[in-house]
């Protein structure tokens, strides 16, 4: 029962190292095509579903299967359940240390904000690693290009597999703004980009956006959830105002505060959005000067930088939350 | 050759923004690492509370430098 599900890693751990060994032979000499924002690759209606949806929804799927993996025999009530293995075991390992981690930051408070952030720090997690697979930006459909710069097309398996070429082509720039650019450019060669199936989740500025404004209003919801609405003097502090003297300045720094919550919705979203968007260039433009080997150390430390952005994420939401939470009295005893 | 011009200023500005904005958060972050080496070194009860604010310290010094790459960002693949 344990040999075949070994071998069945292994197995799976050559294919991946071969496919990341094999994606630059096709691709040698090729200097990948970096576009920040995401495309879309099909639409339903008015709702257009972008390369970047598409492996949300895969990540999601993968954190979902791992869960109920993992929680398999506990909800069977099976006494196996009680010294846990395999990714029972992972798990359980990551939860402890979220759950200690925000134990030891929100204290008493700690079982309110914990379910947010170990769900922000799962997603973030899965949707950063999904940066790590082959074929990832680079395996797509070939189109047109509308703007931009395109490449003309080459044939690998007629009919089926096309690469752009890069290598001798002359690039073919047609501006933005020409909207009937079907017909300026009818006398030009065709140019053509790829547009791929897959993309980093995190690599699109929706994402980390969408992600950041959901944990900063969560801020709020937690801050008058325990302080009701004496929270909002935090930001127009009419209390200090009445005071007179120093209290002036204490409303004109609650203004401040105002703004510093508008600049962490910003900070929390390009943190993110840099620091995975850099990654994933780094990967594709390390496959493209040293195909072989070179890039094994980097896909190393993607792997740690995925780590290590969802833990600020989940641990940046996690103190935001317990500050909003404790009273403006143990605000300030924290400045001493 | 216009376009060659504004291409090549577009492509040293990213750069510079990139490069220059990345001497201050790394300079900050170098000694927020030592001093908090220094602690857990002198103190390595209190190692996971220091833990926690240095990765919080290096959050917030490496904003810095994600402003910068924002704006090598904007200057590479928006500003036409």
């Amino acid at each position: 029962m344990k040999r075949p599900i070994k071998w069945l890693i292994f197995i799976g751990l050559i294919v991946f190292s071969c496919a990341w060994m094999g994606s630059p032979l096709i691709n040698f000499g090729k200097f990948p095509v970096i576009k920040l924002p995401s495309e879309t690759v099909f639409s339903i209606g008015p709702l257009t579903v972008t390369n970047t949806l598409i492996t949300t929804v895969i990540a999601d799927i993968a954190l979902l299967t791992f869960a109920f993996v993992a929680t398999r025999k506990i909800r069977r009530g099976s006494p196996d359940a009680e010294v846990p293995r395999g990714a029972q075991n992972i798990f359980e390992l990551l939860i402890d240390m979220l759950y200690s981690l925000s134990k030891s930051v929100a204290g008493s408070k700690a079982m309110k904000v914990f379910p947010w952030m170990a769900t922000i720090f799962l997603f973030v997690l899965f949707a950063n690693w999904t940066e790590l697979f082959p074929g990832i930006d680079s395996i797509g459909l070939i189109e047109r290009a509308h703007e931009g710069t395109g490449y003309p097309k080459q044939e690998i398996v007629p009919g089926f597999l096309y690469t752009i070429d890069q290598g001798q082509g002359k690039e073919i720039t047609i501006p933005a703004t020409a909207s009937q650019s079907t017909e300026s450019s009818a006398g030009q060669p065709e140019a053509y980009q790829v547009l791929p199936f897959f993309r980093t989740p995190t690599s699109d500025i929706n994402t980390t956006l969408a992600l950041a404004l959901i944990t900063m209003f969560m801020v709020q919801v937690f801050g008058v959830r325990a302080l009701g609405g004496h929270y909002f003097y935090k930001f127009v502090n009419i209390p200090e105002l009445k005071r007179g003297g120093l209290g002036y300045m204490m409303f004109i720094v609650g203004f401040l505060e105002l703004i510093s919550e508008v600049a962490r919705i910003l900070s929390f979203t390009f943190r993110l959005l840099g620091n995975i968007f850099a990654g994933g260039v780094l990967l594709l433009v390390m496959a493209y000067i040293v195909p072989f080997f070179v890039p094994i150390p980097f896909l190393g430390l993607e792997l740690f930088v995925g780590f290590i952005q969802a833990l600020v994420f989940a641990m940046l939401a996690l103190v935001f939350m317990n500050m909003a939470m404790q009273g403006h009295g143990d605000h300030e005893a924290e400045h001493h | 050759m216009e376009q060659a011009l504004v291409n090549a200023i577009r492509y040293l500005g990213a750069g510079l923004a990139i490069g220059l904005g990345a001497i201050g958060p790394g300079i900050g972050i170098g000694i927020l690492m030592q001093g908090a080496l220094q602690a857990m070194g002198r103190n390595p009860d209190a190692s996971s509370n220091i833990q926690t604010n240095m990765i919080l310290g290096v959050a917030f010094a490496e904003a810095i430098a994600i402003y910068a790459l924002v704006v090598a960002l904007i200057l590479m693949f928006v500003v036409k």
